[in-house]
């Protein structure tokens, strides 16, 4: 097998990771190196999908000795194996790199003998590039649950970033699913890591003596199990908290296995649920947000029609409109419509100037959402009407636009009254009023 | 403040010429209808020299009476691509000069916000260019060719050295006719009117290859968004990247 079929085959392994980044750490080569690493993370292009590519994001192995049913390299599947040496990894990165195609590489693994086998296969490939190739480029590593301590402190020794997957989110899914792994299986390795980092992480590193830089990440596979996005959302912000990580991924659940247990193949992939959840993450990490305040026990899941901000703010008239003169900036991130980026700039602007919506409009705010929640030297903007169809058509996502179009002609077959704009719009609004009041 | 007059400066082109059409709008207290590197235009013309020890005055006025953070904005924006950014700089030092500091906070006044749009785009496509450069392998050398909007090759110059500090490459700026080039020991720009590229070797259609097949595998097709790629990586970037080629 030469190398064009292993790669073909371990990166389609590969790619339901959604985790992609190049972030956390600031670093440039010795003269007698090759590499850097940029904070900020550095895409290199974009798949078909979508998707940022910034590293290599392969496999070592799909050859793997465990039967977890939502996994396409599960032992019982019948598909083409391939392990990649350490060495053809290494080299595949560098001349990769060298062509500026990526930032560096993101290396996983099914787990080949076991755990601790595993790592240390993996370890090798990030030490040739580390010490032979004197590689400073971005390195994210997976560390594999049940693997030995000593070997995942020597992992991370030369990754920029590591990662366990939490795969699914709850211990239940877990066990009915991922028959070998378990929650604690999958928590003790995390806790490891945060307390490596804790201790030897450095955000200006050298490669072989700092533990992780750039932190940790985690994934959960959405849809393939009944979980709740309140309960999903409840473990992100734990795991934050408790694990310190920099990055909970959502990965939406592609039906690539037939298994009882599983959603049927024709499931179509829950990506509105998946875009969701980030939003909700977004607003845990960056804009003050409680899990709680998003989402409770009487309304479990996120809406499907607005934005979880959007959302809350419909629910919460009290703390409207505001004014951007005045207003805190946490209060200002709160507004729909205004992001981290916004309201920095607000924040700028009005010590300045005193900021009108024509000065809101040359410093880059969108004010279609916002108008309806903010006042300026305390006047709403002018031609704002305030009503509830009006609100409803600014706040609704393009998406959920197209999403209720879609599901119209679905339950639909009739041409004229597809083609009658008119009717639609109506016929949306009104499914929207049901769904923001509770009754959907 | 200044009078309007209907008069078109006209200058060399270069960073100094632009601020000696400074130094005339403030000497003559007048503001010109255009400011162009060329004299394509029905309006009257004046051609304004370029002078070292104006251009000095000017540079020198803005370190002291506004700072040196708005110096790097109107140098940010002489690089851009865009048609009107010499009006909009003698704008923003006029505004500058009367309200020193403010201008750092004023961000959304009509002299301030569009120069602050510009340096934002100019950054954004800088960043662009250092994710979407695409190095060929010629054996002795790395070589990139890149047709920005902006003239963001000095800005992504220091980036691609500190990263290959080993390594002979070239960066080449077709539309502007610009090279940057790199060797373990030096580094110049130069003016390239033509490149002449080799046949490319087994090697390099190797990795290309083996890159085109990575890029294909990664996407998940159940999920496949043009829009969503476009979003990121528009395509006018496609030309020279070679997982579109």
């Amino acid at each position: 097998m030469d190398v064009f079929d292993k790669l073909k085959i371990l990166t389609d392994a590969a790619k339901y990771d959604a985790a992609c980044t190049s972030s956390g750490v600031n670093r440039t080569a010795p003269k007698d190196g090759i590499g850097s690493a940029a904070s900020c993370g550095i895409c290199h292009t974009f798949a078909g999908d979508g998707r940022c590519i910034s590293l290599l994001k392969i496999l070592m192995s799909n050859a793997c000795i465990y039967d977890c049913k939502y996994c396409v390299n599960r032992k019982s599947n019948d598909t083409p194996r391939a392990t990649f040496t350490p060495k053809e990894i290494a080299d595949l990165t560098i001349n990769f790199y060298r062509r500026n195609y990526i930032e560096g590489l993101f290396l996983s693994s099914g787990v080949i003998g076991s755990p601790t086998r595993t790592v240390e296969l993996m370890t090798e490939a990030l030490r040739i590039l580390r010490d032979e190739y004197k590689f400073y480029g971005y390195i994210h590593a997976k560390a594999i649950p049940g693997a030995d301590k000593d070997a995942l402190a020597l992992l991370g020794s030369y990754a920029d970033r590591m990662s366990v997957n939490i795969e699914l989110p709850s211990a239940d899914s877990l066990g009915l699913l991922a028959p070998e792994k378990s929650k604690q299986s999958i928590l003790d390795p995390m806790g490891f890591i945060r307390n490596n980092i804790a201790t030897k992480g450095r955000e200006l590193s050298i490669p072989g003596k700092h533990f992780a830089p750039a932190g940790q990440s985690t994934q959960m596979i959405i849809g393939a199990t009944p979980e709740t996005d309140c309960k999903i959302l409840r473990l992100s912000e734990g795991l934050y908290n408790k694990y310190k990580l920099k990055r909970v991924f959502y990965s939406a659940y592609v039906p690539v296995v037939e298994n009882s247990l599983l959603p049927t193949p024709d499931t179509p992939t829950p990506l509105l649920r998946e875009h969701r959840l980030y939003q909700a993450d977004w607003l845990l990490r960056y804009y003050g947000f409680t899990a709680d305040e998003i989402l409770d026990e009487a309304h479990p899941e996120l809406n499907r029609y607005v934005d979880p901000k959007c959302n809350w703010a419909i629910n919460h008239p009290e703390q409207f409109p505001v004014e951007v003169n005045t207003a805190p900036y946490e209060m200002l991130l709160r507004v729909p419509g205004i992001g981290v980026t916004s309201a920095k700039r607000i924040v700028r602007a009005r010590r300045g100037e005193k900021l009108t919506f024509d000065g809101l409009k040359r410093i880059g705010v969108v004010l279609k959402r916002a108008q309806y929640f903010i006042t300026c030297v305390g006047k709403y903007r002018e031609g704002v009407m305030i009503t509830s169809k009006s609100l409803l058509t600014a706040l609704l996502s393009d998406s959920a636009k197209i999403d209720l179009g879609r599901s119209r002609q679905l339950s639909m077959f009739d041409r004229d009254l597809l083609e009658a704009g008119e009717i639609k719009a109506q016929v949306t609004g009104e499914e929207v009023v049901k769904c923001l009041t509770g009754q959907m | 403040m200044s009078d309007r007059a209907d008069v078109t400066y006209c200058y060399d082109g270069t960073f100094d010429g632009l601020l000696c059409c400074v130094f005339e709008a403030f000497d003559k207290k007048e503001t010109p209808v255009e400011i162009r590197d060329d004299d394509l235009t029905l309006f009257a013309v004046r051609h304004i020299e370029t002078d070292g020890v104006k251009a000095e005055r000017v540079l020198n006025g803005i370190r002291k009476k506004i700072g040196g953070r708005a110096f790097d904005n109107v140098r940010l924006t002489f690089l851009s691509g865009f048609a009107a950014k010499e009006l909009a700089v003698l704008k923003y030092l006029r505004y500058g000069f009367r309200y020193g500091r403010k201008i750092y906070t004023a961000v959304a006044n009509e002299a301030v916000a569009p120069i602050m749009a510009t340096v934002k785009s100019v950054y954004n496509e800088a960043h662009k260019m250092k994710e979407f450069v695409r190095f060929t392998d010629y054996g002795s050398s790395l070589v990139s060719v890149i047709e920005p909007t902006h003239n963001v090759l000095p800005l992504i110059a220091d980036h691609f050295c500190d990263r290959l500090p080993q390594e002979t490459f070239m960066i080449y700026d077709k539309g502007r006719g610009v090279a940057f080039v790199h060797a373990p020991d030096t580094q110049q720009f130069v003016t390239l009117d033509e490149l002449q590229l080799p046949p490319t070797s087994e090697e390099e259609k190797k990795f290309r290859k083996l890159w085109k097949l990575f890029y294909d595998t990664v996407e998940i097709k159940e999920r496949h968004s043009d829009r969503g790629r476009m979003n990121h990586c528009p395509k006018h970037y496609w030309r020279h990247m070679t997982e579109f080629q």
